[in-house]
């Protein structure tokens, strides 16, 4: 997809100016579809061309704790003229922009059982869910426009998209297919990196997915 | 639950994002009460800027102060943000309803 198809990425861009002037670009790393629009955009991967088929931007906190000194996100967001608002049943945060556009905040669940909202050092609630440690572990910082953001290595974006991929409901669909867009572009070698690192259960599932879908990673 | 295909789903998700986005930028703008525009008479030679909004038939105008300028342009200007983003959302949401159909919406409404 060109650059000037892409829906929202003047509203991408002020949400990332925003993080810049908080000083926190450095401890979120984007994941979803914008992921896949910087793989194109920063050239990590060569010929590639993202399918932005959903417009929400999802951010992955890889500490809480970061960065030592708190920041008010929700401050100077309202500065760049987004609207924040918390989840009525989990108090979890979003920001809107134009019209639809949505950010939201991940971490990785610890332990199990009933999910309390925790507020990070940059000042949001994020949602907690499982299997995003990989997400962390393996990244990369790339360079995007005027900014520098970190991002999943495409291999452990689709080593999580085929592990979560039983409890996507019906977005389980479109994510196989993002699976396969991005599979030719993939080392292999860094799959069986990721997978390595992996618990049995993600592994089971990982490779309940390449046998489901007759796909072979690895 | 009937199955969906791949860009069924993404139209749902689309759609139940523009819910919340319209809900959310409804109660941005019944928050923010102010109404009008700015208007700038020149006299003697300096400039005097005023806030005029309509009540019914009738114009009204308050002075702004300079120091309160920069404020309610800026809410002036939040506004019309607010108010054009909820008219893209209806319509967004009209055409999604349209192509979706109200019976696989409510039958997916649970489901997110």
């Amino acid at each position: 997809m060109k650059n000037t198809e892409v829906p929202f990425k003047e509203e991408f861009e002020r949400f990332l100016s925003c993080l810049k002037e908080a000083e926190c670009l450095d401890y979120v790393i984007i994941i979803g579809s914008w992921a896949e629009y910087v793989y194109q955009e920063s050239g990590l991967l060569h010929s590639f061309e993202a399918t932005m088929k959903t417009l929400d931007l999802d951010f992955l906190i890889p500490n809480l704790r970061k960065p030592a000194k708190k920041v008010d996100l929700v401050k100077i967001a309202k500065k760049y003229q987004f609207i924040y608002d918390e989840h009525a049943d989990d108090r979890t945060s979003r920001f809107y922009g134009r019209d639809e556009f949505e950010v939201e905040f991940l971490i990785q669940q610890r332990g199990s059982g009933v999910l309390s909202s925790v507020k990070s050092h940059i000042g949001v609630y994020p949602m907690q869910l499982t299997h995003l440690d990989m997400l962390s572990t393996f990244s990369t910082k790339v360079p995007y426009e005027s900014f520098e953001v970190w991002i999943p290595w495409p291999e452990a974006y689709v080593t999580h998209k085929m592990i979560i991929n039983t409890r996507r409901g019906m977005k389980a669909a479109a994510d196989h297919e993002k699976i396969e867009h991005l599979m030719p572009y993939l080392n292999r070698e860094k799959v069986r990196l990721i997978f390595n690192s992996l618990t049995k259960k993600e592994q089971g599932l990982f490779m309940s997915f390449q046998k489901d879908f007759n796909i072979i990673m690895m | 639950m009937a199955k969906v295909s791949v860009l069924e789903s993404q139209l749902l998700d689309e759609y139940f994002r523009c819910e919340r986005a319209l809900s959310i930028h409804k109660h941005a703008l019944a928050q923010n009460d102010l109404k009008g525009y700015i208007s700038v008479k020149k006299i003697g030679g300096r400039k005097y800027h005023y806030l005029q909004w309509r009540e019914g038939s009738k114009v009204c105008s308050k002075y702004i102060k300079a120091e309160e300028l920069e404020r309610i342009y800026s809410s002036l200007e939040e506004r019309k943000q607010h108010q054009s983003s909820i008219r893209n959302l209806k319509k967004s949401i009209r055409q999604l309803e349209k192509v979706l159909g109200r019976k696989l919406i409510e039958e997916y409404r649970s489901a997110v």
